[in-house]
């Protein structure tokens, strides 16, 4: 097998940022996929008073009215979580006339939906008290976890300072929690992130590890840190999956750039070289071979280094195509993972906003509008601020990477490929 | 001895008839091509049923798409480029005609040869209409002749071919006179007529489009999905489209959004899309060609059911459409046709006038464009499936009468009402045909058949105001419904329509009715909508229709965003849940 190869993107500026007066960067975080549709309902955006600068929608006011006047529950929840939805991530969003008295009535609403919605919303338009019930409901550990979520994530809006300390402590021990805190962790620029991330690291599970690292690769320092704790083998270097890798190169920072031309090499793979792989993996890749692979072993490989995109029999993310299975052309499964920019790329372009504090977020444009931009990332959905954003740029390559099998040996491309042969779900693979 | 031997050989005879259709691990054959007749031979169809061969190689390659004409001949589409696109100018047009009692074509005609990449074909209004990205050519073609009349005009361009197995395809002419078609996710197209700046063009990626060649106009029809190959309407006129990768079945209501397979929504207030109508799926997930049949000649079973070719399995599956709330199901019917052959790639079934049906076969190794190594470009079959009851017929449809065009209004073999219907429509408008037409809307008393007579007349120009309103009473929910649909195609219904919609909009008792003037909403000015938004959002019945809500909203949702006080109003009386929570979240939306 050949050394680890890595596709140098090239960066196209896009846009640069909006020309309102600047906030500090803000980032909303989601919590996990399994936890994603408890919340769905629950989303809220906390806002900062007195940052805003911005009138509000002229038909906010409308919609406030209108919802005034409406008495059933029902409705009043329907109103307001189509209200959260377009709210969440504008933080500071001016007040509404009439907000406030509204408030205190839904706020005594016998429904839990209202009641929630309501206080989202009430954080969304700004309030210091909202903030003081937000942390206090995340603090709480006999409050329901999709409550404390659903606050975490208003606060991480808010870029709420005092949320970090406990961001810090969740993370230490197992907990429904736990997963959202690592994420969390990404809006906040503090030396003592990398430091507790890696600590707890040994004791994370293979998903929370995935959550860690993403938030180790969200700035160059921390991200500088992980890979000082490779090179002092405190960690494996197999971590740095080639997605994570690609996410390294978009830091565009020196240091890190000498990391990966030492353990990734930073050639641009050509057509010729592309070719080259394909024929050196077809080599071994018979369908007699493949068929007597190990396909629960090649679930794990999905895992590792599909799933973070795409997903298989309801398994996985959804950044990328959901695939189908019964992949049974190795030709066809080759030219697509080896050279993933050869054809399919547009609507899987690598893009990456850059915050105004620092962070880097990679993934997919979803949305790209006045509000702000809103990226499918290996984390899920994230949405920044126009206000908040520096740059973004639209990489010319397919945010899947070309160097995925590079990660795996002969066996284990096999068992991969055996996996994407199947046509329903297989076992999991036996522990090691 | 004997014995063994003969037991050895059922055991082999067993495994050779068992292994390769009942082989789900099937894409690439294992197996050498076989010659047409024998292909033919083996395919399993129902009892009744038989395989011909029409054409085969040499005389037919590559053939990825025809189109009957007025006198039942074919007109086959050759592709050899595929799947490089544009590639060289190369490939044929074919006529094939002069059809032998077993079917075979003894008469070939080359009409063009000069083709480059081509993936869509219909003949119709003087000539062949042919997709070839980046453009929509049309070659007329001389009265009475197979001569084209010089080269063939661009009538539109900026057809991408970014993905060759989903360009510009399944070309078909609809019920009210368009030419339809579809066309793939991964192909980013942006179209217009030659020279048209952006402002005037269309981007389209997945969707099913029209064009009408009177009016010069192009839009698209219904937008998403992935890559679709193949539309067609019911006997009711009711529209649907198989898709590949994702779910495989789908309705296309005129509007519609439609789960995407990659990408984002052309309006990011779209905020959620339509879905199957498959509550099951296969064992693939490529499928080529649409066709509901109304041939009229095959057992009564199989009318209005959808056929569809499932390219890796080497079939063509049957499914039955089951009304649901205002749209349709599709049910799981039977594998109408099953090649033992895995080289067999059937692309498109079409019913013809006798009622028997054409497929074309692109006869390949593999399915799929991205394993170009082993395909071969020397090979492709027509074949006809064949029904014991249905009889050949010749037939010349240039000599019937325009009163005879309009008795074929009410034949049994839908074949001959869609000719008909469009060559009325290429003869003008003409008042005793109107008249016709009129009477014929009025009188039969069978909903299909007055459908019919509704489109014929639309096409000739009959459809008036009068007629509209007259029809808008009538009992008969899908008439209704057509009538909404037909004289909203230009957005600028009258003033007394519009009030009848606003009525029926509160209170039509039909789904069906509700769910088009939701589609003919999207169509009108910003001001003449409210009344029937207003009306449809007061059905609370709607809020579990698979299509009414997300109908509803399209057409709301650049209302909501102009008029905050209307807006307002009709959330606060709006009784479909998911509509009352997308008009706020548009609300306060920046």
């Amino acid at each position: 097998m050949s050394a680890h190869r890595f596709l140098n993107a090239t960066f196209t500026p896009v846009r640069s940022a909006g020309r309102r007066p600047q906030h500090s960067g803000r980032v909303l975080h989601q919590a996990p996929l399994r936890w994603r549709a408890l919340i769905a309902a629950l989303v809220l955006a906390v806002g900062v008073p007195g940052h805003t600068q911005e009138s509000a929608p002229p038909a906010l006011g409308a919609l406030v009215q209108a919802l005034g006047r409406i008495e059933s529950p029902e409705a009043q929840a329907n109103i307001l979580r189509g209200m959260n939805a377009s709210l969440k991530g504008q933080r500071g969003a001016t007040v509404p006339t009439g907000w406030p008295a509204l408030y205190e009535k839904l706020k005594a609403s016998p429904s839990e939906e209202v009641r929630e919605q309501a206080q989202a919303l009430a954080a969304a338009f700004g309030g210091g008290a909202a903030l003081d019930g937000l942390r206090k409901i995340l603090a709480d550990a006999h409050a329901k976890p999709e409550a404390r979520l659903a606050a975490l994530d208003s606060l991480l809006a808010a870029k709420d300072a005092p949320t970090l300390p406990v961001l810090l402590d969740l993370v230490k021990a197992p907990g429904p929690l736990r997963v959202a805190a690592l994420r969390g962790l990404a809006a906040f620029d503090d030396a003592r992130i990398p430091a507790q991330i890696l600590m707890v690291y040994p004791t994370l599970d293979a998903a929370e590890k995935q959550d860690a690292l993403g938030s180790l690769l969200a700035r160059a320092a921390s991200a500088r840190a992980l890979l000082a704790a490779i090179d002092a083998k405190t960690l494996d270097r197999a971590a740095i999956t080639a997605p994570l890798a690609r996410q390294l190169q978009g830091l565009r920072d020196a240091a890190i750039e000498a990391w990966l031309a030492k353990n990734w090499g930073a050639v641009r793979a050509t057509t010729e070289d592309t070719q080259k792989q394909i024929a050196t993996f077809k080599k071994f890749l018979t369908t007699d071979s493949i068929l007597r692979a190990n396909a629960a072993r090649g679930r794990g490989h999905f895992q590792q280094a599909c799933a973070l995109c795409h997903s298989m029999f309801g398994e996985g993310a959804k950044v990328g195509p959901d695939l189908p299975g019964s992949f049974e052309d190795v030709d066809y499964l080759l030219q697509n993972i080896v050279d993933p920019n050869a054809t399919i790329g547009k609507d899987y372009q690598q893009a990456f906003v850059e915050t105004k504090d620092g962070r880097i977020l990679t993934g997919i444009l979803a949305t790209d509008d006045a509000s702000g931009v809103t990226l499918k990332t290996l984390a899920g959905p994230a949405t920044v601020p126009r206000a908040d954003i520096k740059s973004v740029e639209v990489s010319p390559n397919s945010l899947m990477p070309a160097g995925l099998l590079n990660a795996l040996d002969e066996d284990g491309v096999r068992d991969l490929f055996l996996y994407l042969r199947q046509r329903q779900q297989v076992p999991p693979p036996a522990p090691r | 001895m004997k014995s063994t031997l003969s037991i050895l050989l059922t055991l082999a005879s067993i495994a050779v008839a068992a292994s390769p259709l009942e082989d789900r691990n099937r894409p690439v054959a294992r197996t050498e091509p076989l010659s047409a007749a024998e292909a033919a031979r083996q395919m399993k169809l129902p009892p009744g049923f038989s395989a011909q061969v029409v054409a085969a190689e040499p005389d037919v390659v590559q053939p990825i798409a025809f189109s009957y004409d007025d006198r039942g001949r074919l007109w086959v589409l050759e592709n050899t480029n595929y799947p490089d696109c544009p590639g060289k100018p190369v490939d044929k047009i074919l006529i094939l005609e002069d059809f032998a009692p077993d079917g075979k074509a003894r008469k070939r005609t080359v009409f063009y040869d000069k083709l480059t990449f081509a993936s869509g074909i219909a003949v119709g209004h003087g000539g062949v209409w042919v997709g070839a990205p980046p453009n929509l050519l049309f070659f007329p073609v001389k009265d009475g002749t197979d001569q084209a009349v010089g080269e063939p005009v661009v009538v539109l361009d900026g057809w991408g071919n970014q993905d060759t197995h989903e360009t510009l395809n399944n070309f078909i002419w609809g019920p009210d006179g368009w030419l339809y078609g579809t066309q793939g996710i991964f192909t980013n197209s942006n179209v217009g007529q030659p020279g048209a700046p952006d402002t005037e063009r269309v981007k389209l990626n997945a969707g099913v489009w029209r064009y009408h060649p009177g009016k010069k106009k192009f839009e698209l029809y219904a937008e998403g999905g992935s890559n679709q190959w193949g539309a067609d309407w019911n006997d009711r006129g009711q529209m649907f489209f198989a898709a590949c990768v994702i779910p495989h079945m789908w309705q296309a209501v005129q509007g519609g959004r439609y789960q995407r397979q990659a990408g984002q929504h052309g309006n990011r207030h779209t905020y959620a899309d339509l879905k199957t109508i498959a509550d099951f799926e296969y064992e693939k997930r490529a499928y080529c060609g649409a066709m509901i049949y109304l041939g009229g000649t095959w057992p009564a079973e199989f009318r209005d059911t959808f056929f569809c070719g499932d390219i890796h399995m080497n079939k063509l599956r049957c499914e039955k459409l089951v009304r649901a709330g205002s749209g349709m199901k599709s049910e799981r019917k039977m594998d109408f046709l099953a090649s033992p052959d895995a080289w067999y790639r059937g692309l498109s079934a079409q019913y013809g006038p006798d009622g028997n049906v054409v497929i074309n076969d692109w006869y390949d190794k593999v399915p799929c464009h991205q394993q170009r190594n082993f395909t071969d470009r020397t090979n492709g079959r027509i074949y006809k499936i064949v029904h014991e009851g249905a009889k050949a017929v010749g037939v010349d449809l240039a000599k019937a009468t325009d009163a005879e065009l309009v008795q074929m209004q009410l034949h049994a073999n839908d074949w001959y009402v869609r000719h008909a219907r469009r060559m009325l429509a290429e003869r003008g408008a003409k008042p005793e045909v109107q008249a016709a037409l009129q009477k014929m809307l009025r009188e039969n008393p069978d909903e299909t058949r007055k459908l019919r007579a509704l489109w014929a007349l639309h096409g000739v120009g009959g459809l008036d105001e009068a007629t509209a309103l007259e029809t808008l009473k009538s009992p008969l929910e899908y008439l209704r419904a057509w009538v909404i649909q037909l004289r909203c195609e230009d957005g600028t219904p009258t003033a007394a329509e519009l009030v009848e919609f606003a009525k029926m909009a509160r209170a039509d008792a039909s789904p069906v009715v509700r769910l088009y003037l939701a589609s003919a909403a999207q169509r009108l000015p910003i001001p003449q909508r409210w009344p029937i938004l207003e009306g449809l959002a007061s059905h609370a019945e709607d809020a579990t229709d698979h299509n009414l809500p997300l109908l509803l909203w399209y057409a709301a949702e650049p209302a909501v965003a102009a008029d905050p006080v209307k807006a307002a109003e009709l959330l606060a009386n709006c009784k479909i849940p998911k509509v009352q929570e997308f008009i706020a979240r548009r609300m306060a939306a920046k």
